[in-house]
């Protein structure tokens, strides 16, 4: 039997965490493999209820996200912070003997077949996309999950035109994010981590500095990302609304 | 006490008279007790450079360059960067099969102070640059980023008083050890999604930065080179080359 470990630090609404906690649960497994979900929950007791005790712990400070209505404002703590919990997880994964990470952030809503798509790849790296609007003011502008570059003013770029992208199929990429497929042979590098590389400024965000540390690590490594059966993000209220009363009923 | 073996190496694509001065600069360096220095150079497109060295101290690395571009000439382009890269990549390769215990990478225009040696291998760090003014930018600039490539050259003043000082990246003339030269996935070939990787020693040094997590990398600014961009820096050199023996000498 493979082990596979659904994991993600968690900072989140309880009525967000609950469509979270749903997705997961209506996974499918793939014969062969078994799943066991574990959270850092940061800053939020109030989530214990969901979950059993061997599911959770609990990540305490005095760091809290910036939210309003249209963006989240991630600060260099905030990050710091998930560094800390995603290497957490990285660890005890290799300690544990898992098989993979599932690494899913909480505000995110997987289709039933997500891992059933991620593992037929049998790639060590791969993430299943998603499309975020970055601003409510221009609801046309989605960005994926993913991207090529990120420059030294923090904006991401992309090698390709993002239509590119909306044919289904698997595509290699230089940077993936969250919900993340990392097999073992990964995991198992001990050096391996999340933490900022202090030469690379952009490497504040936990994707990248895991990203170019696997590069460095694993030089023949590629990474992918799998379009079919795109993941929703719930993102703002609005998401959440829309989520709630429109998409969910009908979601696969 | 065993010999540790240091290997004074270099892509080369330069002009001859430059590279007769580097060349003699080398030859000029003080070997500490307990170390040998063999020079290797990997040697693009310039025979009449291979004629001054004998045959084991260089390979051949002849480029169909579709853009030639001046020799020692700090115009670049992608054809460039990848030839230093991989010629870079080659003396790595080389110190690692035949067991070097240090690399001195030395660029071809660079002119060292003969006691470099002795004072690099005394600061034991992974990667230990020599410290040498640029004449690009006007004369602004030296081959060291204390926090990263993109953000330039901040904080230069505070290397001027002589000393040995931690910084964030070393380029240009460095002193490379062994836990380095060990570790075989360390190589100079850009980093896919990091765009300043492009510049093989960024690369390096950033692949050095995660691989080896305590890392120390130094810029020694005691006994300054020079550098010899232009044909400027070149006559100013020739007129002034005795003087710097003699005070090379009292230092």
């Amino acid at each position: 039997m493979k082990k596979i470990l659904i994991t993600a630090p968690v900072h989140q609404d309880a009525k967000i965490f609950k469509e979270y906690l749903w997705s997961l649960d209506r996974l499918e497994i793939p014969e062969g493999y078994e799943i066991h979900k574990y959270f850092y929950l940061h800053n939020c007791d109030n989530l214990k209820k969901f979950l059993n005790f061997d599911e959770y712990e609990v990540f305490k400070n005095d760091v809290e996200i910036e939210k309003n209505d249209n963006i989240h404002i991630w600060k260099s703590e905030n990050y710091q912070c998930t560094a800390i919990m995603r290497t957490k997880a990285l660890k005890k994964a290799a300690k544990e003997n898992y098989d993979y990470i599932f690494s899913v952030d909480s505000d995110i809503v997987l289709h039933s077949k997500t891992l059933i798509d991620l593992l037929s790849k049998e790639k060590d790296i791969i993430s299943k996309v998603y499309w975020t609007t970055p601003n409510i003011l221009q609801p046309y502008i989605t960005i994926p999950n993913f991207y090529d570059n990120i420059d030294e003013k923090r904006n991401i770029k992309f090698d390709k035109t993002l239509n590119y992208y909306k044919i289904i199929d698997t595509y290699c990429v230089n940077v993936v994010s969250n919900p993340l497929l990392i097999s073992s042979k990964i995991f198992n590098e001990l050096s391996l981590n999340y933490y900022p590389i202090n030469i690379l400024s952009t490497s504040y965000k936990n994707e990248y500095a895991f990203c170019v540390r696997c590069r460095c690590l694993f030089p023949d490594i590629n990474f992918y990302i799998d379009t079919i059966h795109p993941a929703r993000h719930l993102y703002r209220k609005e998401d959440y609304k829309n989520w709630i009363e429109w998409e969910k009923s009908e979601w696969k | 006490m065993e010999i540790k073996k240091i290997l004074i190496a270099a892509p080369v694509y330069q002009k001859t008279e430059i590279f007769i001065e580097y060349l003699n600069s080398l030859n000029n360096l003080i070997i500490p007790e307990g170390y040998e220095a063999h020079k290797y150079f990997v040697i693009t497109n310039s025979p009449e450079i291979e004629n001054l060295l004998s045959s084991d101290e260089y390979e051949t690395d002849n480029y169909n360059f579709e853009k030639e571009k001046e020799k020692g000439s700090h115009v670049w382009d992608k054809e460039h960067f990848n030839s230093v890269m991989e010629a870079r990549n080659k003396i790595l390769k080389y110190a690692r099969k035949n067991k070097y215990d240090y690399i001195f990478s030395v660029d071809s225009d660079i002119l060292l102070h003969p006691k470099t040696l002795q004072y690099l291998l005394q600061d034991n760090g992974d990667i230990v640059g020599v410290v040498y003014r640029c004449s690009q930018n006007d004369g602004i600039g030296t081959n060291y980023y204390y926090g990263e490539y993109h953000r330039g050259y901040p904080d230069l003043e505070r290397l001027i008083p002589k000393g040995l000082y931690d910084v964030g990246v070393a380029c240009a003339s460095v002193l490379i050890g062994p836990r380095i030269i060990n570790n075989e996935k360390i190589t100079y070939s850009p980093i896919k999604g990091v765009s300043f990787s492009q510049w093989e020693d960024y690369a390096f040094n950033l692949r050095s930065r995660v691989l080896i997590p305590d890392l120390q990398v130094y810029m020694d600014t005691r006994l300054p080179a020079r550098e010899l961009t232009d044909q400027k820096q070149y006559n100013k050199w020739m007129k002034e080359k005795e003087i710097f023996k003699i005070e090379a000498n009292n230092d």
